[in-house]
């Protein structure tokens, strides 16, 4: 009975033979290009909203112990020693929550590590430093499944700068820092979960000085604000503004860019969650995003990538190892401890190591040309009052070369970046023939690039 | 007086089972909804009156369930006529370069909108079928999700957090309800086709296919975030697919689709690939019965156009290249001048100006 409204159609269908009736074959130009990208309604449904919203929740109660400490900080009536106490149990609640696994191996570490600094430094000349924190990092690679190991991996290794720099400052002053301030500092709950790393005396300091200003929660509502901005174009926007199927490099760009402003949201996250926390305002930078997009050359993308840990890095292992190794030997020794610090990750050491060579060859390239065109085309820009150059950045040819060196870096940051993808493997870690794969498709251009560069050098040399 | 209605009752079913009998050998029957995509065109048949609902014309083609459900919830009529454009759209792109290049018929009311090829169970239809059972969805859902149809909101389901602890995340956001567009589909497209022979049970598979795509490319992405690539923090969130993945995947399916052989015991069979039909393996593989007729030439009984006429190209030696295209018969040369658009310049803020070139472009078309 269902069909009795329709079977009258059928009727007539046999009777078009005629070229009339075939002539009504027009094919029509149908048009739906509008389904081919999401509408703003529903990116913000599928992509902003849940992004947001759940991050917020997520960070929420890490920003609600870090309001706790500050007000601790802020008590003047608790002992040192209580507030060390506190501090370490804020912390320890911190890591509970977010990052339960690496809670014992976290507690052993310090111990350990603060064990280590009653060791005489005759026992171990000096290598005694490193060693518990190349046994956590070794033991968390080997035993560890990479999908926990891959999450604790920040976790760990702000843990290690913290204790390595610690160990090194009382090796050279013999002064041993007492066990709540040890503990206190190592556990603060500001810096346990997203860094950055900061210097035991920034921390002791947070007692003594109130030298923040008192813009303070402008500043940390600020910085909480730019987090989310560069977590929406990380998620959503440069994957609704470049579509999948766009030119190779378009891609690499946007990927990169993706994992550039992911780096930038959990920084400043870290820059909110520092300042809250009552560190100074002036050590709560940790990255520059407009000097990384815009760069002027590769080593000013590396220093303001993570200001933190580059003076972490500038200070404990590059300027200790020049005398002994050289310029470019201080310089790879840098960035194999960097690579080290982040896990034994083929991905990450290849592109540290790719970086390390690069702005080694555009460093020497750069001061060489600087020196014989006496021009302002150094890797670092010259201040305005020491500029000691003839020609100085307003002159024309030295304005192209140094847009050239930009534009140079920012294809070598699309082709160091692209890697880190929302694939499957970010979870865990990326491989070796993901890494490989990546750049071949690429034809390993920037490789080529910097080699070409490396052979000009040594021309001009 | 008995006799002479058991006569009229007799004589009325064998009517109708003769019917069903000719119509059963070769038409599937549930597939004049896709008239739908020309809702809202003007026809000869039926000149539109501003004030009635523009779906009027189309609602006839509809069968009885078909109107209950348009019926019960309200504006899903328009994502489904959305869909079936979407549909034509992508099968004319799929198939540009080949020799069937899914042309549509102008609508004629209760005609069949891609023509009597349907009436065949080939290839063709088998991707007929499937492409327009995923756009349905694939419509249903987006507009469930832009809450244009009333009956259907964002679906929470997806959302359970398990506790304070986020430890591992949880879908938060709101889902495209890719669930109520599958079940509408199924309720919708699949109406008419009971499965009784081996035809429906062709259909039935195929348009099941189109949805399984559509479910199997809508995808939750995540994204790491931590300090130096580490997996601190992990945020997702949803990714639409874009329809011409889903037209490109059933292409795929196209060149690999299996033909099911009947055998004695009248049981599905395929022998293609040696995988039976209900597994879950293939249950994205698109299912043929009957060969394809050849598409060359001009077939009325079949609505085949022929490739008389057709653009070709001369250097390519795939399907759309002129020999094979045009089946042997040869092709017509000539210069034509077209106008186009050219030397584009953008304009601050925001405009694009063009100037018309006359450019001379060689075309070849199958004699």
């Amino acid at each position: 009975m269902e069909d009795a409204g329709t079977t009258v159609f059928y009727n007539d269908e046999d009777d078009c033979l005629d070229y009339e009736c075939l002539h009504n074959n027009v094919e029509y130009d149908y048009d739906y290009t509008d389904s081919e990208k999401e509408t703003l309604h529903e990116l913000y449904q599928h992509c902003l909203s849940p992004s947001l919203f759940d991050t917020g929740h997520y960070i929420l109660p890490l920003l609600g112990s870090t309001i706790l400490f500050r007000l601790l900080v802020h008590t003047e009536y608790i002992s040192h020693q209580v507030f060390h106490i506190l501090s370490v149990i804020i912390g320890l609640y911190i890591i509970q929550h977010y990052v339960h696994e690496s809670l014992i191996v976290l507690i052993v570490f310090v111990l350990f590590s603060y064990g280590i600094l009653h060791v005489p430094e005759r026992w171990h000349k000096g290598a005694g430093i490193f060693l518990p924190s190349l046994l956590i990092i070794a033991y968390c690679e080997l035993s560890m499944q990479p999908v926990i190991w891959h999450r604790i991996r920040s976790v760990i290794m702000t843990m290690v700068m913290k204790a390595i720099s610690v160990a090194i400052d009382t090796n050279d002053s013999n002064n041993l820092p007492d066990v709540y301030s040890y503990m206190g500092y190592m556990f603060c709950g500001v810096t346990c979960l997203f860094g950055p790393w900061v210097s035991f005396r920034n921390y002791l300091s947070l007692r003594y000085s109130s030298s923040q200003t008192k813009w303070w929660i402008i500043c940390s509502i600020g910085f909480v604000f730019l987090s989310f901005v560069f977590l929406s174009i990380s998620n959503c926007w440069t994957q609704w503004i470049f579509v999948d199927n766009s030119w190779k490099w378009l891609i690499a760009y946007r990927d990169a860019i993706s994992f550039r402003t992911s780096h930038y949201f959990v920084s400043y996250i870290a820059s909110a969650l520092l300042v809250l926390g009552g560190f100074p305002l002036s050590s709560s930078t940790i990255v520059k995003p407009l000097y990384i997009e815009f760069p002027r050359s590769l080593v000013q993308v590396v220093v303001f990538w993570n200001i933190p840990m580059h003076h972490w890095l500038k200070t404990y292992i590059f300027r200790p190892s020049i005398q002994n190794l050289g310029k470019f030997g201080a310089v790879i020794i840098t960035y194999l401890i960097s690579s080290l610090l982040h896990g034994l990750n083929f991905q990450l050491a290849a592109v540290l190591l790719s970086l390390g060579f690069y702005t080694y060859v555009e460093f020497q390239l750069r001061a060489t040309l600087a020196d014989t065109f006496d021009a302002c085309v150094a890797s670092k820009q010259c201040t305005k009052k020491k500029c000691m150059h003839k020609y100085n950045s307003y002159n024309c040819m030295v304005f192209m070369t140094n847009l050239m060196f930009s534009f140079g870096a920012i294809f070598h940051l699309a082709y160091l970046g692209l890697m880190f993808d929302t694939s499957d493997l970010q979870e865990t870690g990326y491989s070796y023939n993901h890494t490989i794969n990546k750049w071949a498709e690429l034809g390993f251009a920037s490789h080529w690039v910097a080699l070409a560069t490396y052979c000009i050098y040594l021309l001009t040399k | 007086m008995r006799l002479w209605m058991f006569l009229t009752v007799l004589s009325v079913t064998v009517h109708a089972s003769l019917e069903e009998i000719t119509r059963n050998k070769n038409r599937g029957r549930g597939s004049t909804w896709w008239g739908i995509a020309k809702a809202g065109e003007p026809n000869n048949f039926l000149p539109m009156s501003a004030g009635s609902i523009h779906m009027e014309p189309v609602y006839a083609t509809l069968r009885r369930k078909q109107r209950r459900l348009a019926r019960e919830n309200p504006g899903v009529l328009m994502a489904v006529s959305r869909g079936a454009n979407q549909a034509i759209a992508e099968c004319q792109h799929q198939f540009r370069n080949r020799r069937w290049n899914c042309s549509t018929k102008n609508f004629l009311r209760g005609k069949n909108l891609f023509g009597k090829i349907v009436d065949r169970g080939c290839r063709e239809t088998a991707f007929i079928y499937a492409i327009t059972s995923a756009a349905v969805t694939h419509s249903i859902a987006r507009a469930c999700s832009e809450g244009s149809i009333q009956s259907c909101s964002c679906d929470y389901t997806h959302q359970s957090r398990v506790s304070a602890a986020v430890r591992d995340w949880e879908w938060g956001g709101c889902s495209d309800n890719i669930g109520y567009g599958f079940r509408f589909s199924r309720e919708f497209v699949d109406t008419g086709e009971r499965g009784r022979n081996l035809r429906e049970k062709m259909n039935l598979h195929n348009n099941e296919a189109g949805r399984a795509h559509v479910t199997s490319e809508m995808r939750q992405e995540c994204k790491c975030h931590g300090m130096s690539g580490s997996c601190t923090v992990k945020t997702c969130w949803m990714r639409l697919p874009n329809f011409r993945v889903v037209g490109d995947n059933l292409k795929d399916r196209f060149d690999g689709a299996s033909r099911v052989m009947v055998s004695n015991s009248e049981r599905a069979r395929v022998t293609n690939n040696a995988i039976t039909s209900n597994s879950a393996s293939n249950s994205k593989d698109l299912v043929y019965v009957e060969p394809s007729p050849p598409f060359c030439e001009k077939n009325p009984k079949l609505g085949i156009l022929g490739t008389h006429g057709r653009q070709c190209n001369d250097t390519s030696i795939g399907v759309d290249g002129c020999d094979l295209m045009c089946c042997g018969r040869g092709h017509r040369t000539q210069e034509v001048t077209v106008i186009e658009r050219c030397s584009c310049t953008f304009h601050w803020c925001c405009e694009v100006k063009c100037q018309l070139c006359r450019t001379k472009k060689t075309i070849h078309t199958c004699l």
